[in-house]
């Protein structure tokens, strides 16, 4: 692991010319601002690939590693303390994701979702492999699904940068996790991103297993709430787009 | 006898609902009177067998039950009912059934919209995301995300899609065969299984539950309230059967020979429910587990049980005989 160092090393000293305007990119993306993201992506996705790459020599697991690495970086900017860290960050995550996968059996795992395996949700690696079989009631499954299908279209389009960052994908995430308060939110990431069994969690937030408990399952309702809002809205829109009537209002019924 | 009262309005939401969105059809010319005897709805009776709770009146399948009556009065029906948790592709198809239905004109019946009842939704606007649905306690909106989180374990509409041509001998042979049905208990109750009493059955659960002096304050009045106002309309009902059915063919003499014989007993069931009701008034309910009060409900019971009991063969007659003629008009 020598050689990873030198190159995380050789890595978080390069870049440093534009250090103020990367600085400012970084404070635009935590605030919500997907273009400076994309920026943001635009300028580090090779270095990262080359570091996902040089640890599993493998081109293909190494694009997985950086999207879903990217994803997460998306989810956790708003986490990220001192915008200077950003690169070191990033990298960190990559790191974090390059081993998980070797764990799961280099290569050859590549298809595990991360959402899945992480959460410790005692779900089989495949389950909603098959978009008919997403089970939307199941948090973990629409995590996986939503991130799936990210992957899939950065693996499979001729832009992955802008296929990687597509709205309604990243959004769909971004937006199921605000409904929550902070700490549903902290104790939820920290449960699903953070790959944390709950007895852990209760010891980082001070609280006992049974709280934990208490908050996955009532954030569990509430993403629940807003998956339908948001599918709603796509369902109005995907109306609009067709064509169909807006607004159709008969005379009230006499009952 | 003939009974003065308001006949537009019932205490039972679903057939006043199904009215309602009939009103909008080719078939506007029935009235609530009709709607309620041909769907059944003026002869049910599905009593809780512990407290006599309010949920009785429409603890029915709400699908199956309603498509039935939408049949029997001539038209093709859709059912939405995804239990929860609702998936995001449930939600969006059970809002589509609402808009095409509404695009047809015709509102959607669905169930606890504002109240847990039946009412009609009519109308939506998809830039406020928000329906307009009215039930017996409100006339107002309620948007998309709040209709697809209902608080009973279901998401419930019905829409009719097709009118198709009925004769009035199979309008009135399919009402028959579900007064009958549910009269003596064999109409399916799906998850409701045999949790109430349903039909002439129901008058023996209730009188025990009287005599345990067990039954619910609310409950009670409630039920009363729903099938007096309920039996008020199967007397009206059979009383104009046999008032149009003036035919000279056999049917028609049989139809209003039974359907005025069955018409007294109704009268009669429909008198008891009124004492009832001055007993256990709604919402209060009186005192039903006072031993007295419930003695006296007793009586009027079973004297309802008796008269609803004979009122019921009629029918069971007239639907056995009404089982072997399909001609729309018949010389002889």
């Amino acid at each position: 692991m020598d050689v990873l160092a030198l190159e995380t090393a050789s890595m978080l000293s390069s870049g440093g010319g534009a250090e103020g305007q990367e600085r400012e990119l970084v404070e635009r993306a935590r605030s919500g601002d997907q273009e400076a993201f994309g920026e943001l992506v635009r300028r580090h996705r090779a270095k990262a690939l080359g570091l996902a790459g040089s640890l599993t020599k493998d081109v293909y697991l190494a694009e997985d590693i950086v999207q879903e690495a990217l994803i997460r970086a998306f989810l956790h900017l708003g986490t990220l303390t001192d915008s200077n860290r950003f690169i070191p960050w990033l990298h960190r995550i990559v790191r974090n994701q390059a081993y998980m996968k070797l764990r799961r059996g280099g290569p050859h795992g590549k298809e595990r979702p991360f959402v899945c395996f992480m959460s410790q949700s005692g779900l089989p690696a495949d389950s909603g492999r098959n978009e008919q079989a997403v089970d939307w009631s199941d948090i973990d499954c629409i995590l996986f699904h939503l991130t799936d299908h990210a992957a899939d279209e950065a693996r499979n389009g001729q832009n992955p940068e802008q296929y990687l960052l597509r709205q309604e994908v990243l959004q769909s995430i971004h937006m199921l996790i605000r409904c929550l308060n902070k700490r549903e939110r902290d104790i939820f990431e920290a449960r699903f991103f953070g790959e944390l069994p709950p007895a852990e969690i209760a010891d980082l937030f001070d609280t006992t297993t049974a709280n934990v408990y208490n908050t996955l399952s009532r954030s569990r309702v509430k993403l629940q709430k807003e998956r339908i809002r948001i599918s709603i809205s796509l369902y109005v829109q995907r109306r609009a787009s067709l064509g169909l009537p807006r607004r159709r209002i008969l005379t009230p019924p006499l009952i | 006898m003939t009974i003065e009262r308001d006949w537009s309005k019932t205490w039972t939401s679903a057939a006043a609902a199904i009215h309602g969105a009939v009103s909008y059809t080719d078939k506007k010319h029935f009235t609530l009177t009709e709607v309620m005897g041909f769907t059944g709805h003026a002869f049910r009776m599905n009593i809780d067998p512990e407290s006599i709770n309010a949920a009785g009146p429409t603890s029915f399948p709400g699908g199956y039950i309603l498509r039935r009556n939408l049949c029997n009065l001539g038209f093709t029906s859709c059912l939405a009912d995804p239990p929860a948790p609702l998936t995001p592709d449930k939600v969006e198809r059970t809002i589509s059934l609402v808009q095409q239905s509404l695009d047809r004109g015709v509102p959607a019946i669905a169930f606890d919209l504002f109240t847990p009842e039946f009412g009609l939704i009519y109308g939506y606007d998809d830039d406020k995301q928000q329906f307009y649905a009215k039930d017996h306690a409100k006339d107002g909106t309620l948007t998309y995300a709040q209709f697809a989180d209902p608080k009973i374990d279901l998401l419930f509409v019905t829409t009719i899609s097709e009118s198709l041509p009925h004769s009035k001998y199979e309008t009135l042979r399919m009402a028959l065969s579900m007064i009958v049905d549910h009269a003596r208990g064999k109409e399916w109750t799906h998850v409701f299984g045999d949790k109430f009493a349903q039909g002439l059955a129901g008058y023996g659960a209730w009188i025990n539950v009287m005599k345990l002096r067990r039954a619910d304050e609310h409950g009670n009045a409630f039920n009363i309230s729903v099938i007096a106002d309920a039996r008020e309309f199967a007397a009206r009902f059979l009383r104009e059967l046999a008032f149009r059915w003036d035919g000279s063919n056999v049917v028609e003499r049989t139809v209003r020979k039974h359907a005025g014989d069955a018409a007294v007993h109704y009268e009669a069931v429909a008198v008891a429910f009124g004492q009832l009701r001055e007993l256990f008034p709604f919402p209060d309910g009186g005192q039903p587990k006072d031993p007295v009060t419930a003695d006296r409900a007793i009586e009027l019971l079973q004297q309802a049980q008796e008269a609803e009991t004979k009122g019921v063969e009629q029918l069971e007659q007239l639907f056995h005989f009404m089982k072997e003629y399909y001609s729309e008009i018949w010389v002889n």
